[in-house]
This record gives structure tokens, sequence and C-alpha cells, in this order.
């Protein structure tokens, strides 16, 4: 089980109310992205610092970026036509926390 | 400066219709009749309720109905045999069976010469109750559908209608035999809700009869006594509904043969962490594509919108919050927009090129919420062909990024000191940025004066001792100190300087003209262009000119 199957079952988990869900995300997010190994490089910046705290990930590193990167709400994983793990619909995902944090510094 | 990524936090598809229309009306129809569609909505014309225990219940309008007006038959009966239908119109609700207990609705769409007589066929004759009903305004272009049909309902004295924003409805009960009273209309809850009861009957003991009219999110309570199971089922046309179809995401943008897709989207973003006191200095929206498809206009922008002043209802309400005219869009801040023809695949995130206006618009301290529409549906001239686009149905696909930073302003403040006689000091005139200075004090020990000069100083105090003296000058420096002792005196020079101090001894005495005794670090590389008396330790180097 990856962290976007965990995700995703509490996603569709009806029983849940979304309080509920929304304190299971946290949690899964918590343990996926502290299981980051650190230092690691997106392009030319250098991630060297991650902590979570309830919905927020902040993302400290090296390099010409407006740090911290604070993350809220985000996913665990991203959508990728190479990715190795298929949603229900279909799609295909990495569950990558470090790839969020690409995506995020990217789009700034 | 900090980047913050919100992901989205509620996201919502409207449409300003659901259901089909007329196959011969265009979006540019239903456009050009758009205020009569958001004002009036469905207008009843005349409605006609008939009872009877014959075989084929019937009744008659009072006139011809209008071309292109929308026809209802309600047709409720008791212990009847087979099912009642009704020649050329066409079933939209049906609830219990023939032989039991019948509700059913069915529609029609009025033909130029349309009769006024509407007789629908049984082989048996049973208690019956027919209305018939004319409808004009939005339902001349579009088709009613069902909403909700339910057979049998237990006995109640109280059922609630789902009015989840028709514009015009009909509900239809009819119970078997037994004992009840007339229906009432007890409650109405929602906005604009308006409703009208315009049948009942307790003839045969078989049918009531509910119209009713309501804007948006309201919801019919009535009351009914009875002592039997009941069968109710209602029709109309509901607007405002979800743009969501499974795979396809929220649909936005409008086709041209059809209004199945008159939606918009909102987004919602809680940017309530981003302090009210903080700069903004860069905003994005990335929006993620469908996760099974993937539609993009080709000759419409992708606009956003600022529309933070509305809250997008999450779930279960069918209120207006999300879907805007095109003058009620032209009215409203656009923050982003993507041009028409952009690369659109599947489940494929796109950054959205901001406004100057979208750092302005984040509602910091609050939440921010964005309208999606098309560049057709701000103008309201249509382009000729279909211009949708779909989005991901899931909000956390999409998010804010955003660039902030506090920025504190130093007040001017306007001082003058005044120190002539320090007795011990670690630094005097350090670093003269941009401002000159001009001092002269009586200082006893002091480690640096005039350390890093880029403005003018003028000093001259008084030091019997001293580390550093004018060491990095790149403006004009004058002093003129008396100083017993110094280590460093005018060491990297990018300006002129003039020192003139009265000195014992200095270990740093490149600069002027004067005697001195020089020790070298180790390992030290010495140059000297003059006649020179060196002392030299350890491993240094000493490179001496030809003569």
């Amino acid at each position: 089980m990856t962290a976007l199957d965990d995700w995703w079952a509490v996603e569709g988990d009806q029983s849940l109310t979304d309080f509920e869900k929304q304190a299971l995300f946290n949690d899964i997010r918590a343990a996926a992205f502290l299981e980051v190994q650190l230092p690691f490089y997106v392009d030319a910046l250098q991630i060297t610092r991650i902590e979570v705290a309830g919905n927020r990930v902040d993302v400290s590193g090296l390099g010409d970026f407006s740090w911290p990167l604070r993350i809220y709400n985000g996913p665990v994983g991203v959508t990728d036509p190479d990715g190795n793990v298929t949603k229900a619909d279909g799609s295909t995902w990495y569950s990558d926390p470090i790839e969020v944090i690409a995506q995020c510094i990217r789009s700034a | 400066m900090t980047t913050s990524v919100i992901y989205g936090s509620s996201l919502r598809g409207q449409n300003v219709q659901y259901g089909s229309v007329d196959p011969a009306v265009t979006a540019a129809t239903i456009y050009a009749n758009l205020t009569s569609f958001l004002t009036t909505k469905v207008t009843r014309t005349r409605f006609t309720n008939a009872t009877g225990s014959t075989t084929n219940p019937t009744a008659t309008f009072s006139a011809t109905p209008a071309n292109g007006s929308a026809l209802i038959a309600v047709i409720l009966r008791t212990a009847d045999n087979t099912t009642t239908t009704l020649s050329g119109w066409t079933q939209l609700s049906n609830a219990g069976a023939g032989g039991v207990r019948q509700a059913a609705v069915w529609w029609k769409r009025a033909g130029a010469s349309e009769p006024t007589v509407v007789t629908a066929t049984n082989a048996t004759a049973a208690a019956w109750n027919m209305t018939i009903i004319e409808y004009g305004g939005w339902a001349t272009l579009a088709d009613p559908v069902s909403i909700s049909a339910s057979a049998t309902v237990s006995s109640t004295t109280s059922i609630s209608v789902p009015g989840t924003g028709m514009m015009a409805g009909v509900c239809a009960i009819v119970n078997g035999s037994g004992s009840w009273t007339t229906a009432t209309l007890s409650t109405t809850t929602g906005s604009n809700a308006s409703l009208t009861q315009f049948a009942a009957t307790t003839l045969a003991n078989c049918s009531e009869i509910v119209g009713y009219n309501n804007s948006e999110d309201a919801l019919c309570t009535y009351t009914l006594v009875t002592a039997r199971a009941t069968n109710r089922l209602v029709v109309g046309w509901p607007h405002n509904t979800s743009s969501l179809v499974a795979g396809f995401g929220f649909g936005a943008g409008i086709s041209t043969t059809n209004a199945t897709s008159l939606g918009q989207i909102g987004f919602e973003f809680d940017t309530s962490t981003i302090p009210a006191a903080n700069t903004v200095s860069a905003a994005t929206l990335t929006i993620k594509a469908g996760a099974t498809f993937a539609a993009y206009p080709s000759a419409n922008a992708v606009e956003i919108f600022n529309i933070s002043s509305t809250a997008i209802a999450k779930t279960a309400s069918n209120t207006r919050t999300v879907w805007r005219t095109p003058t009620e869009i032209t009215a409203l801040t656009k923050v982003a927009s993507r041009p028409a023809g952009s690369a659109y695949v599947i489940n494929t995130q796109y950054a959205w090129p901001s406004e100057a206006a979208f750092i302005s618009n984040i509602n910091q301290g609050s939440t921010t919420r964005l309208l999606l529409a098309t560049t057709e549906q701000r103008t309201g001239t249509l382009s000729g062909s279909a211009q949708n686009i779909n989005v991901s149905d899931t909000a956390g696909d999409h998010f804010l990024t955003i660039v902030h930073q506090r920025e504190v302003t130093i007040p001017t403040v306007t001082a003058t000191a005044t120190a002539t006689t320090p007795g011990r000091v670690t630094a005097y005139l350090r670093t003269l940025p941009t401002v000159s200075a001009d001092a002269s004090p009586v200082i006893s020990r002091i480690v640096s004066l005039l350390v890093s000069i880029a403005a003018s100083a003028d000093a001259s105090p008084v030091i019997s001792r001293i580390v550093g003296l004018a060491r990095t000058i790149t403006a004009s420096a004058e002093a003129s100190p008396v100083i017993t002792r110094v280590a460093s005196l005018a060491r990297t020079i990018a300006a002129s300087v003039q020192a003139v101090p009265g000195i014992v001894a200095a270990y740093q005495p490149f600069s002027v003209q004067l005697p001195r005794v020089v020790r070298l670090p180790f390992r030290a590389i010495v140059a000297l262009s003059h006649q020179t008396r060196a002392r030299i330790s350890q491993r240094s180097t000493l490179r001496l000119p030809k003569e």
C-alpha cells in the first residue's frame, strides 16, 4: 500500500465526516513527507529541510527561491503517465512527496 | 519571502440549465433569453383539472396552447387494470403501476395547431384525476425532466418536496381507496420560494396535485392527512445544477447545439494563512484537466475572475453562487487568462497566466474564490462552435501559488548624538554606507575606526590604541587621529584617503610615505618597489626589484 492508496481509501470512505477525513489526510501526509531522505535537488535548488504541522508542509532549501515553501492541504503524489499507482478512474500517479514539492516549486 | 502553495478546499461547477433542450434551440437563443430565464423563469399559462371514473381520462385547455409551449399532463388512477397511456406524449415519470394505484406525468411540445382536448386511453374504467398544464417562458426552450418519483410512500402526514432549484414543478400524489383529506402546502423555505397550489381534489379518493414555482434552494413541504400509502412524483425545470459528469469532471463553456453544457466553475482556496499585513508579489492558479477526458475551447480564452464575496456552496445547494451572466462577469475583476487553443491533456496540470490584478485580489486572511468562464460567457457573443473546458472534479487537484512577504516600513528618525570622550569603544564610524560623518572624539582604546566607508567621513579623534584605521575605503575619508599604536592603517583603498596620524608602530603600512616596519604573516609574498628594509621569518618569499 502506498501513501496514495491510503489517501484514496480515506477519500472514498463515505462513513467519514469531512473533519475526520482531513485529520486522516494530515496523518498520511505527515508520514509520507517525513520519510523523504534529505537533502535532495529540484532543478538547481537543494531541499534541506521538511517539517509537517497539521495540514501544512514547510520546505526549506538552498538556491534562488522564495523560501520557505509552505504547502497547505497538499497531496502525497502527482499524476504522471508513467506513474506506478493506478487510481480507480484509470489515471496513473506517482506516490511520491518529492514530486509534490517539485511541482509546487515549479509553479512559483 | 515565503511561497505558499494552497490546494483547493472547495470546487463547484454549475449548469444554468439541466437536461436537454428543444433540439431546434441553440445556445445562441438560450443566451438571448438569459435575462428572462433568470428573472421570470418558467411561466404557467393555463391549467385544467378534471376527474371522473370513466375508461379514458380527458381534460380540455381553455384555449389553444401557444406554439412551442411545454404541455404537462398528470394522470392519477386507482385500482386501474392497465397502465393509462397518452398518445403523442412522452412519459416523464411514473410511480406505482397499472392495476394498483398509478401516478404518471407526461409531456409534449405544443405544435402550431395544438388541440385543446387531451385524452388518455385505458381499457378499464376506474377513478381518475387528470390535470393538464401549459408552461411558457423558459419552458419553451428547455425540456422538463423528472426530479423524483416514489412509489408507495408510507403513510405520513408530511412530505417534503425537494425543490432544488426548480423553476416550476408538478407534484402528484395518488392513494388508493381510503379516507383522506385535502392536502395543503404548509412550509416553504429558501430564497424566492413561491408556491401555488393550483389543483386539489378529493373526488374518488384518488388524487392531489400541487404545482409550485420557486427559485433557488427552495424546500416545499405539504401536509397530507391520510390513512393510506401514497405515490408521489415531481417533474420540472431545475436550474443551477451541477455540471459534473463522471470521468469528464466539471464542465464549463457553451455548446451551440444544446444547453447541456452551459456551465461555469467556482474554485475556493483557504488563503487565511496569508497574513493581511503581508505583501503579495506573485499569484498563480494551476488547474488540472479531467481524469479521462480533456476539452479546451479552440476559439475562446478561459478566464478566471474574482468572486470572493460569494461563498461557493459545496454540496446540496442549487443557489446560483457560481454561474454569472455576461453583465455580471464584466463587473468582476479578471485575474488570469489562458489563450484559446492552448494545449490541454488528460490529467495534466496547467498554470494559468496571471493578470497584474491577481496579487491584489488574493483575499489575505480569508478565503479566495475564483470563477472560471470562457470569453463568450463574458461577452455574450458566441463564436459559432462548441467552446468547452473540463477540469478535474477533485478540489485538491487545483492549487494557488502565492509568493508573499512581510514588509516593515521604518520610520524616519532625526536624532543628534554628541559623544566627545568615550573611554573605550569597539568600533567607531565603522560602516558609513550612504551618509557622511564628522567626528572628533577622544578615545583611549578602540578596535577599529573608519573600517568600511562608502560615504565620506572625517574623523580626527585622539586615540591611544587602535587595531584598524580606515581599512576599506570606497569613498573619501579624512582621518588625522593621534594614535599611539595601530595594527592596520588604510589597508584597502578604492578612493582617496588622507591619513596623517602620528603613529608609533603600524603593522600594515602599505599606503602613505611613512617609514615603517613590516612583520609578515606566515608564508607571505611581498613585492617591494622601493628601497626597503624587511625582516623575514619562517618560509616567506621575498621578491626584490632588479635594481
